[in-house]
C-alpha cells in the first residue's frame, strides 16, 4: 500500500504540527524514486546555468560522433557537440516548456473550474459546454492548427497548449470543488456569513489542493510528451537549441550506428514522464484511503 | 452421476463438517477451523432451519453443501451426503440447488430471465433443444407464480422487482430439478411485504416437489413459521439441535435463550427486552472450550478449560441436543428471567 | 424497445453535431481570424501590397463568419478548397494520404484488443500473481513511453539488430499485395498499439476482477456451468462494456499516436499530411484535417456508445 501523507492531502486542522505535515510513511520504492528524479530534474533545470559544462553549441567537427569518454561524458553528436552538456539543456529546457503550459492551464483551470463548480447554474453550463468543445479533439492536433495560424516559438506553442489543457484542469477542479461545496463545513460558512470570495478561497482551494498537485503532476508528463513530440518533428524547439525532443531528430540515420546518441535522452525523457505518472498515481492512491 | 435414475425424495446429511481457512501464511489449525464439527441431517419434504449471528459459519456449512464454497476456505474434514452418495470437497451435486440472499445481484444483468432458467435446464437435461429448454423456463416462471410467465421471460433482470427476481431465482433453482434446496437467507433482503409469498413459495415447492429445504437464516420468527427442525450455530459450531417449538419454547443453550429475548414480540410477553452483552468472537479468539462462555451468565470455569460436546438434552428429549454442561431447564430458566 | 434505441441515437447526433460545429468554428476562427492565411500564402519576402492583394483575392477580408459560412456550404457539398501547398483540392490531397492511416490504424486497434483481451484474461483471472504484477508494471511504463520512442526502439530492434521489417515507408496493396503491403505496417502499428494495449489491459483487468465478484458467477456455478461458460457466457460480455467505453475514447490516441508514428516510419497517410500542412502552413487543408479528426472522434463515440448499449440491457431501457 502506497500512502504518501503530505499537507496537501490530509486535512490541514488534523494536522496541528507543521513537521508531521510532510511525513512520509510507507510510500512505495517507486513513488519515492520518482520524486527523487522528478526533483533531481527540477534541480537540472535551474541550475544547469551555473553547472561547469562546456558549450552545447560549440561545434567541434573533427570529434562528431565521439565515444563515451572523461571530457564527453556521453560522448558528442554529429556536429561534435558535447552531448552530456546537450541532454541537461535539453531537461531544462523540456522541463520549462512543461511548466510553462502547466502554469497557464492551472491558472485558467483552477479558478474556472472553482467558480463552475461553486456557482453552478448558468456559468457551470457555459464552461462545462466550452470544455467539452475543446476536449473534443485531441490536444496536439488542437496545438498544431494554433501553430499554423501563430507561427510562434516554442514559449508561446506552450502558453497555447496550456489554454487547451485548461478545460480538464477545469473539469477536474469542477468536480472537486462540487463535492467540497456541499460539504457541511461549507454551509457552516455559508451560514456564518462569510463571503463568496472567503468561501472560495478559505474553503474551496484548500479542498481541491490535493488535486491541483495530482493534475500538476499528470499534466506536466503530458505536456512533456508533446514538447518532445513536436520538436521532434520540427515544430517546437527549433535546432540549435536542445530539448528532449530536438535531441531524438535524425535518430533514424544514427540510430545503427550509434544508438547511445539516441538512447540516452530517450530514456532520460520516458523516466522523467514515467516518474510523473508514477507520482500522480500514488498521490491518487492515497486519497482513495 | 445417478442424474436420470434418481427418485424424487433424497435426503441431506452432514457428518462431522470442519472448514477452515485455506491460505498461504495462515498457520492450519484447530484456530482456523471456521467450522468444526458440525453433524445434521433434512429429510425429504422437511424444511429444517440453520440460525445464527454473521460469522457464526452458517452461510459457510450451507455453501459447503452446494460445493460452492467460496476460494480461501477448504474442507477440513467431515462427509456429506446426498442421498447415499457422498460429495467430495467442491462437487456440485447435480440434485442440489441454492438460492441466495440477494436476489438485485445474483442474476446476471445482461441476459434475459428466460434465458437464465433456459440455461439451467438444458445444463441439468443435456441434449435439451434451445426451443424446448425455453418453453420449460416458461412453465417454470408460471410454476414460481410469476404472473404473464411469457412475456416476462423475455425480460431483463432489472425489469423485475426484488420478490419478482426471487422468485426468478427460485425458478433457476427448481430448474435443475433438485432433490435438496439450500435456501441462504431467501428474503432478508426483500421488503417485508413480499417476504411472506416467497417464504409462501418455498414452501409450497418443497411439498410439491418433495424437497429437503435447508433454510439459512438469522430471523427466527421467519423460521418458528415454516421449520420443522431448527439448528443454531455459535461461532462455527451447532450449540442447539431440537423440534422448532420445543426450541423456541424452552430453550436450553444460553446463547439462544438471548437471541430470544432480544425479540421485541416474545421477550414483551415475557416480561423486559434483554439486550445480548457483547460480540461473537472472531475466528482467531476461539478457544477450544464454550466459545459462549464469556458472553454467558451461567458461565463457570469449567466451561472454558475442555471442549464441550453437542450432547442429548435428556434421554426422553427426542432429537434434542445442546452444547452446554449448564443447560436452561425450565426452572432455572425462569430464574434468569426473574433477575 | 428498437424504437428507444433509435431515439437515443437521434438525441446523440443532435449533441454530436452542435459539437462538430462548434469545433470547427473554433478552428476556422482560430486559422483565418487571428492566423493570417494571406500572408501564408503570399510567404516570408512578399511585400504588404501583395499581402493585402492575396487577402482582397481570397475574400479573406470579408467577415469571420461569412468566410465560415461559404467554407461549410463547400463542404456540405463535398468540395473542402484547394491546398495552398499542394496542386489539386484538399479532398483529393486528403482522400490519397487516408487509406494507409485507415489500414495501419485498424492494423493497430485489432493488435491492441487482441493483446489486451488476451493479457487481460490472463491476469484478471488470477490477480495478484506474479503475472499481474509483470503485467501492471509493463503498462505504467508502456503508458509513459511515447510512441515514437517505441518506434524508434522497434526500429533498433527489428529493423537493423533484426532485420526482419522494413524500417519505413509504404506500398500499398494494390501496387505490392497485401502480405508484402502488411509488412511495412507491421512496425508503426506495434508502436501505435502500445499504449493502447495498456490502457485496454488495465480495463480490461480490472472490470473483469469485479465481475468475478459479482454473485450472478456463484449462480451460474450452481447451475452447473463450467469454468470455460462462466467466463465465456456470463462474465466477458458484461467485462466487455467499459472496454467498449475506453476503445472508443481511444480512437483520439490513435489520431495522435499516428502524427508522430507515420513521420517515424515515413508512412504518408494523414499523420504526415498534418505535420507537412503545418510546417507549410496549409490553411485549408489543417482546417479539413481538424474537422475531420473531430467528426471521426465523435462517431467513434458514437458507435462505442451503442456498442456498450448493446452490451448492457439497463442503460438501453434508459436510454
Amino acid at each position: 500500500m502506497t500512502e504518501l501523507v503530505t499537507g496537501a492531502l490530509a486535512p490541514s486542522a488534523s494536522k496541528p504540527k507543521a513537521s508531521a505535515r510532510w511525513r512520509v510513511r510507507g510510500v512505495s520504492w517507486g513513488a519515492r524514486l520518482s520524486l527523487v528524479f522528478i526533483l533531481a530534474s527540477l534541480a537540472v533545470m535551474v541550475l544547469v546555468e551555473y553547472l561547469p559544462l562546456q558549450d552545447p553549441a560549440q561545434q567541434d567537427l573533427v570529434n562528431t560522433l565521439a565515444p563515451i569518454s572523461g571530457e564527453h561524458w556521453i560522448g558528442t553528436d554529429e556536429l561534435g557537440r558535447d552531448l552530456f552538456s546537450r541532454l541537461l539543456w535539453g531537461v531544462h529546457t523540456s522541463l520549462l516548456a512543461g511548466l510553462t503550459a502547466v502554469a497557464v492551464a492551472v491558472g485558467i483551470g483552477l479558478p474556472l473550474g472553482l467558480l463552475a463548480g461553486y456557482l453552478g447554474g448558468w456559468v457551470d453550463q457555459v464552461l462545462s459546454r466550452l470544455a467539452d468543445v475543446v476536449l473534443t479533439v485531441p490536444a496536439l492536433i488542437l496545438l498544431l492548427a494554433a501553430q499554423t495560424a501563430l507561427d510562434t516559438s516554442i514559449q508561446g506553442q506552450m502558453a497555447v497548449l496550456g489554454c487547451i489543457f485548461a478545460p480538464r484542469v477545469l473539469r477536474v477542479i469542477r468536480a472537486e470543488a462540487l463535492g467540497v461545496s456541499t460539504a457541511a463545513f461549507v454551509t457552516a460558512g455559508r451560514m456564518s456569513g462569510a463571503s463568496h470570495a472567503r468561501i472560495l478561497l478559505r474553503y474551496l482551494l484548500p479542498g481541491v489542493r490535493a488535486q491541483v498537485v495530482v493534475q500538476i503532476s499528470y499534466l506536466l508528463g503530458l505536456a512533456m510528451v508533446v514538447e518532445a513530440g513536436i520538436s521532434f518533428l520540427g515544430i517546437g524547439v527549433k535546432p540549435p537549441d536542445s530539448s528532449l525532443g530536438t535531441l531524438l531528430i535524425g535518430a533514424s540515420a544514427l540510430l545503427s550506428s550509434h544508438p547511445h546518441v539516441v538512447l540516452v535522452p530517450a530514456a532520460v525523457l520516458t523516466t522523467l514522464i514515467l516518474s510523473l505518472n508514477v507520482f500522480g498515481d500514488s498521490l491518487t492512491e492515497q486519497r482513495k484511503k | 452421476m445417478a442424474t436420470m435414475s434418481k427418485t424424487r425424495a433424497a435426503d441431506v446429511r452432514v457428518e462431522g463438517l470442519s472448514l477452515e481457512l485455506d491460505e498461504p501464511g495462515v498457520a492450519v489449525g484447530e484456530a482456523q477451523r471456521l467450522v468444526r464439527d458440525v453433524s445434521f441431517g433434512v429429510a425429504a419434504g422437511e424444511m429444517v432451519g440453520l440460525a445464527g449471528e454473521s460469522g457464526s459459519g452458517k452461510s459457510l456449512t450451507a455453501s459447503a453443501i452446494a460445493g460452492l464454497m467460496p476460494s480461501g476456505v477448504r474442507r477440513a474434514g467431515g462427509t456429506i451426503l446426498i442421498g447415499a452418495e457422498v460429495c467430495p470437497p467442491g462437487h456440485r451435486h447435480p440434485d442440489v440447488a441454492m438460492i441466495f440472499q440477494n436476489p438485485m445481484t445474483s442474476l446476471n444483468p445482461s441476459v434475459r430471465i428466460g434465458d437464465q432458467i433456459a440455461e439451467a435446464v438444458r445444463l441439468r437435461h443435456k441434449g435439451t433443444s434451445r426451443s424446448a429448454a425455453r418453453k420449460r423456463a416458461v412453465e417454470i416462471l408460471e410454476q414460481v407464480e410469476v404472473s404473464q410467465a411469457a412475456s416476462r421471460a423475455r425480460q431483463y433482470p432489472f425489469e423485475f422487482s426484488g420478490g419478482m427476481r426471487q422468485r426468478a431465482m427460485i425458478g433457476i433453482a427448481i430448474a435443475r430439478d433438485p432433490a435438496v434446496l439450500v435456501a441462504d437467507e431467501p428474503t432478508t433482503a426483500l421488503d417485508v411485504t413480499v417476504q411472506r409469498g416467497v417464504m409462501d413459495l418455498i414452501d409450497r415447492l418443497r411439498t410439491d416437489l418433495g424437497l429437503a429445504v435447508l433454510l439459512i437464516s438469522h430471523d427466527l420468527g421467519v423460521m418458528s413459521e415454516r421449520c420443522d427442525r431448527l439448528l443454531v450455530m455459535y461461532s462455527g459450531e451447532l450449540v442447539e439441535v431440537g423440534g422448532t417449538r420445543q426450541v423456541l419454547d424452552q430453550p436450553a443453550h444460553p446463547y439462544v435463550d438471548g437471541l430470544l429475548r432480544c425479540i421485541p414480540d416474545r421477550a414483551m410477553a415475557a416480561g423486559r427486552l434483554q439486550p445480548l452483552l457483547g460480540q461473537v468472537p472472531p475466528p482467531n479468539r476461539w478457544i477450544s472450550g464454550c466459545r459462549f462462555a464469556d458472553r454467558c451468565g451461567s458461565a463457570t470455569p469449567a466451561c472454558e478449560s475442555a471442549p464441550v460436546p453437542l450432547a442429548p438434552l435428556s434421554p426422553s428429549a427426542q432429537g434434542r441436543e445442546v452444547r452446554c454442561i449448564h443447560p436452561l431447564t425450565p426452572a432455572t430458566a425462569g430464574e434468569r428471567s426473574a433477575r | 424497445m428498437a424504437v428507444l434505441v433509435l431515439r437515443h441515437v437521434i438525441g446523440r447526433l443532435l449533441l454530436a453535431i452542435p459539437m462538430l460545429l462548434a469545433v470547427t468554428f473554433g478552428t476556422f476562427v482560430l486559422l483565418y481570424s487571428i492566423g493570417d492565411p494571406a500572408a501564408a500564402i503570399a510567404g516570408d519576402s512578399a511585400s504588404a501590397e501583395e499581402i493585402e492583394r492575396i487577402r482582397q483575392d481570397n475574400g479573406f477580408d470579408r467577415p469571420i463568419v461569412a468566410q465560415y459560412a461559404s467554407w461549410l456550404g463547400g463542404v456540405l457539398t463535398g468540395d473542402l478548397g484547394d491546398s495552398i501547398r499542394n496542386r489539386g483540392t484538399v479532398g483529393h490531397l486528403v482522400g490519397q494520404h487516408l487509406p494507409p492511416t485507415l489500414f495501419l490504424a485498424v492494423l493497430a486497434m485489432g493488435i491492441a484488443i487482441l493483446v489486451a483481451v488476451i493479457a487481460g484474461i490472463a491476469v484478471g483471472l488470477r490477480p495478484g500473481g506474479w503475472l499481474d504484477k509483470a503485467v501492471s508494471m509493463l503498462s505504467v511504463l508502456g503508458l509513459a513511453v511515447p510512441n515514437f520512442l517505441v518506434g524508434l526502439a522497434l526500429i533498433l530492434v527489428f529493423a537493423i539488430w533484426i532485420p526482419i521489417y522494413p524500417a519505413g515507408g509504404y506500398r500499398s496493396v494494390s501496387e505490392v499485395g497485401l502480405t508484402t503491403s502488411l509488412q511495412y505496417l507491421v512496425l508503426p502499428a506495434f508502436a501505435l498499439a502500445t499504449s493502447l494495449i495498456c490502457l485496454q489491459t488495465r480495463t480490461f483487468r480490472a472490470s473483469l476482477i469485479a465481475e468475478y465478484q459479482q454473485d450472478y458467477v456463484r449462480t451460474a456455478r450452481m447451475k452447473g456451468v463450467s469454468e470455460a461458460g462462466v467466463f465465456l457466457r456470463h462474465v466477458a460480455r458484461n467485462a466487455a462494456a467499459p472496454l467498449v467505453t475506453v476503445i472508443g475514447l481511444e480512437v483520439s490516441i490513435l489520431i495522435t499516436g499516428a502524427l508522430l508514428v507515420e513521420v517515424v516510419f515515413a508512412v504518408p497517410g494523414i499523420g504526415t499530411l498534418t505535420i507537412d500542412s503545418v510546417r507549410g502552413q496549409d490553411f485549408p487543408v489543417v482546417q479539413a484535417l481538424v474537422a475531420l479528426f473531430g467528426a471521426i472522434i465523435l462517431a467513434a463515440n458514437l458507435v462505442a456508445d451503442l456498442v456498450a448499449l448493446w452490451l448492457n440491457p439497463m442503460a438501453r431501457s434508459k436510454a
